[in-house]
């Protein structure tokens, strides 16, 4: 998949310069409206990123995905926050392009699974679930979504 | 370049690669590529003509003179592309415009086609891990034209100019049902197969995949319909459209299943080991039983 995530990197358009240890900050859900919109080119290479990112997130990255499931939500009113938002999420990827993931199983017979909810964290609120399985060593499998 | 330049120059090389030689209509073919698209045109029409195996034709020329308006009007238009892959090799594609026959479709008629997902495939790559499982990985050749089209749904398909020559080439039988309409050649072939395009092939591949290894012994997952386990001591196997992966502990009952589904589709190109690419996803069974 390295391919694909230097694919979403080059599609962003700007100099990715910098790495981060952190792949957001604790405002990631948090939605200034009076930000200016994106211009409609810039949007789409928004959206076209964050896909691209939803593709790989859900392959190799499952913990990439509050944010990409956060910047799913906004593709249709992306704001320069937003696009603030991506860039640092490149950042991070770009510090951990190489990084492979690994799972395994302690065993086949204890499937364990974790599920949590922050209550009124989005816009309107609106609350933020999200849950993962394992066999015991690492996630072989992730949700995290806004709800509706 | 934006990220480490090491990882760059040989990936980005090959993403410019991709984005130069891409998929093409095939009349562009023509020009750009020369004789290399014309031939392999010929052989993609070939395979039509001949079939994925012997004694299973895709299409059947038909006279336009025993068709009606209405199915003139319903016959699908024939969609040729060429495309230049990384290797150089000049690869043809004919399918069907299907988009037409969605207009023709009964609203209650369902021709969604069940898929593997992501969560089943890794389970089971995770199951194979742990119990030290032999993987193998075949892709079937023509997956979808070994699929037959009910009687009933007769579906036809027209070519055009170049390549109603190129067909004619092929098999000179063809040149008696050629028409010429308004000055341009027009050959109606009846679809006897599911060709790549037409929006209930899918699920005509998947019921003949599934009905295939139900007859073999294999019971379908109830959670997810790509995925069936036969019981010789435990053997699984997931799918997705032509690419499949079964595994069991003993590579023997393995080498079996395989040469069992030979029988049924030929050829397989068939992938043993540890290392495997299956659906762009590229893993290693490592010795301590993680998926890396």
């Amino acid at each position: 998949m390295v391919n694909q995530l230097i694919g979403a990197i080059i599609a962003f358009g700007e100099v990715i310069k910098n790495t981060t240890a952190t792949a957001s900050k604790p405002y990631l859900f948090s939605v200034r409206e009076d930000t200016e919109r994106l211009d409609k080119e810039k949007s789409e290479i928004f959206h076209s990123v964050v896909a691209k990112l939803l593709y790989i997130m859900k392959r190799t990255r499952p913990y990439l995905e509050p944010i990409v499931a956060f910047l799913n939500t906004r593709v249709s009113c992306s704001t320069v926050d937003h696009w603030n938002k991506l860039k640092r999420l490149l950042e991070f990827i770009k510090g951990t392009i190489n990084d492979k993931r690994i799972i395994g199983a302690n065993g086949l017979n204890d499937l364990l699974t974790w599920v949590d909810a922050a209550d009124a964290v989005h816009p309107n609120m609106r609350s933020h679930t999200s849950g993962c399985m394992s066999f015991g060593l690492r996630t072989f499998h992730a949700r995290s979504s806004k709800k509706n | 370049m934006n990220v480490d330049d090491e990882v760059v120059s040989k990936d980005a090389m090959r993403l410019a690669t991709g984005a130069v030689f891409t998929q093409m209509s095939a009349k562009k073919g023509f020009k750009t590529v020369g004789e290399a698209a014309v031939a392999a045109m010929f052989k993609e029409l070939k395979q039509l003509d001949e079939g994925p195996m012997p004694g299973k034709p895709v299409v059947q020329p038909v006279d336009v003179d025993t068709l009606s308006q209405k199915m003139q009007e319903q016959a699908m238009e024939a969609v040729n592309l060429i495309k230049v892959k990384r290797c150089g090799k000049v690869k043809g594609r004919t399918c069907a415009n299907g988009s037409k026959q969605r207009k023709y479709l009964s609203p209650e008629v369902s021709v969604a086609s069940p898929t593997v997902s992501l969560e089943d495939f890794l389970t089971t790559i995770l199951i194979d891990a742990q119990e030290d499982r032999d993987v193998a990985i075949f892709d079937v050749p023509g997956d979808y034209l070994h699929a037959k089209f009910p009687d009933d749904k007769a579906a036809l398909m027209r070519l055009r100019d170049e390549f109603v020559d190129i067909m004619c080439d092929v098999n000179p039988e063809y040149e008696k049902y050629v028409k010429v309409i308004k000055g341009t050649k027009i050959l109606y072939l009846r679809v006897l197969r599911a060709i790549y395009g037409c929006i209930e092939s899918a699920l005509l591949c998947y019921n003949l995949f599934s009905s295939i290894l139900v007859q073999m012994g294999f019971t379908l997952n109830p959670y997810d319909k790509c995925v069936a386990n036969r019981m010789v001591n435990g053997k699984v196997i997931v799918w997705y459209v032509d690419d499949c992966k079964v595994s069991h502990v003993d590579p023997r009952v393995v080498t079996n299943l395989v040469n069992e589904l030979k029988k049924h589709f030929g050829d397989l190109k068939t992938s043993r080991g540890n290392t495997q690419t299956f659906l762009g996803i590229s893993f290693k069974i490592t010795k301590d039983k993680k998926l890396n």
